[in-house]
């Protein structure tokens, strides 16, 4: 076969191959430069892995004023169990506990970005909540909203004794959808 | 006309700039991956913010019978207190109590001079690594004890 | 002119070997640089510095007793001066030693003792 005139003599197949070769470098450069795939994931230990019951300790131990007494959250979860006159008190005092533990913040409010991204989309669709379940003799009664597709974040449990040698457990997470790294770090 | 069993240079040059870019490519990832920054200010401020609430050095509240873990003194809470109970060089820190309804009691901080006019500014420069956690505990004061929140800013000199 | 094979016979062309040899580069160089990787030991000397000092952070938030054994990775010493919290983490086959701190607690009442390359941290 005749060579034309300035014809390098390259086979057919090197405009092809050279297309795929920069595509496969554009793939694995995407992968491991953006998409962050060169990173190890598991260097450092991450803030969920922080197995801690401080929120919800405190939240047993903080002090609700029952008619000019403070007891304590556990105090009146064992009262609830005796008088069920003393249920919806507790029910109020816990949502109103619950409600006010920090949430991960959205990525607006930490970075202030308002470029359509992937995280700040992600960031916009988050929704997060604290729930608390308290579970007494195969009963529960589960306080806060949980959440559609949301994960399971710092579960905490305790347990505590109540009348009648029967214990309690309760059970804290925070349910959340689409939370960032960031947020959970903030409030670990 | 290129005879057979003749070496075609210019096909060899192209396949050996593929090969340098294919070795290249593969070697920066790795030195990429090598060099990866390990910054574990997340769990330095982790370890921070337990010590301050749990250890009697810092501000957990102590009486005759035992040491509260969880509950700070808010007699505690002073900037010599935090400068002996856990410092660290390169390392500032701020604490803020606050109440439930978000309104800061008190706060302290072990920021040095360079630190405090830094830390506002703290994202835009590259050394530091900064971040700010917040978790709900107790506190005492004059009427007894009651439910807050702990604001815990960190500036790290990480270069 | 089409050279004729003779039975039995192969002919490799020069150009198969050399492009034998170019995909020898390239597969060369990832297992060089993998190797390169597996063996970062100043890696692990810089992770067993910062595992000492969060592991002495942690034991001096602790306010009962306490009795920890802290064993170093094989081929590290750590040498920690407990007065300014300095942790110096050496591996035998790097030159260079790492430094890091820990949280200075000037109240504490922790005692740490260096027993055969293992570290006793007691209250």
């Amino acid at each position: 076969m005749y060579n034309k005139k300035a014809d390098y003599g390259l086979p057919i197949y090197i405009t092809p191959s050279i297309v795929l070769f920069i595509i496969i470098l554009l793939i694995f450069g995407f992968l491991f430069f953006s998409a962050g795939l060169i990173n190890s994931p598991n260097l450092i230990i991450k803030s969920q892995a922080y197995q801690d019951s401080n929120k919800l300790l405190t939240i047993l131990s903080s002090q609700v004023n029952l008619s000019n007494n403070f007891i304590s959250i556990a105090e009146l979860i064992n009262l609830a169990q005796q008088d069920s006159n003393y249920q919806s008190k507790l029910d109020t005092e816990l949502n109103n506990l619950i409600s006010k533990l920090p949430i991960p913040s959205r990525k607006e409010d930490l970075t202030q970005v308002n470029l359509l991204t992937l995280s700040s989309a992600q960031s916009s669709l988050q929704k997060a909540n604290w729930n608390l379940d308290i579970e007494i003799e195969g009963q529960t009664n589960h306080l806060g909203e949980t959440i559609t597709l949301g994960t399971k974040y710092f579960l905490q449990s305790a347990v505590i004794p109540i009348s009648d040698n029967r214990t309690a457990k309760i059970t804290l997470y925070l349910d959340c959808f689409s939370c960032s790294k960031e947020g959970l770090d903030a409030i670990a | 006309m290129n005879k057979k069993g003749d070496i075609n240079i210019v096909e060899y040059l192209v396949y050996i700039i593929f090969i340098i870019i294919a070795a290249s490519f593969i070697a920066w990832v790795a030195f990429g991956y090598l060099n990866e920054k390990i910054d574990t200010t997340n769990l330095e401020s982790f370890i921070l913010a337990k010590k301050i609430v749990n250890s009697d050095s810092c501000l957990a509240f102590k009486d005759d019978l035992s040491i509260h873990k969880g509950v700070i003194d808010l007699q505690k809470v002073d900037t010599s207190r935090l400068l002996n109970c856990f410092s660290k060089p390169n390392f500032g820190y701020l604490i803020k109590i606050d109440n439930l309804k978000g309104e800061t009691i008190k706060s302290a901080s072990n920021l040095d001079l360079r630190q405090q006019l830094d830390f506002p500014i703290c994202k835009t420069i590259p050394q530091y690594t900064c971040l700010s956690k917040k978790d709900i505990i107790l506190y005492k004061d004059d009427q007894g004890i009651k439910t807050g929140y702990i604001e815990v800013g960190v500036i790290n000199f990480v270069q | 002119m089409h050279k004729m094979k003779k039975r039995g016979q192969t002919e490799i062309s020069v150009e198969i070997i050399i492009q034998l040899f170019l995909l020898l580069i390239v597969i060369a160089s990832f297992i060089g640089v993998s190797f390169i990787i597996k063996g970062n030991k100043l890696h692990l000397v810089r992770v067993e510095a910062r595992d000492y000092a969060f592991a002495f952070d942690a034991a001096s938030s602790y306010q009962d007793s306490i009795n920890y054994i802290y064993q170093p990775k094989e081929n590290i010493t750590i040498n920690f001066n407990q007065e300014n919290c300095l942790v110096q983490a050496k591996h035998k086959d790097v030159a260079s030693t790492i430094n890091f701190f820990c949280g200075t607690d000037k109240f504490s009442n922790i005692q740490v003792i260096n027993n055969q390359g293992k570290i006793k941290i007691t209250r």
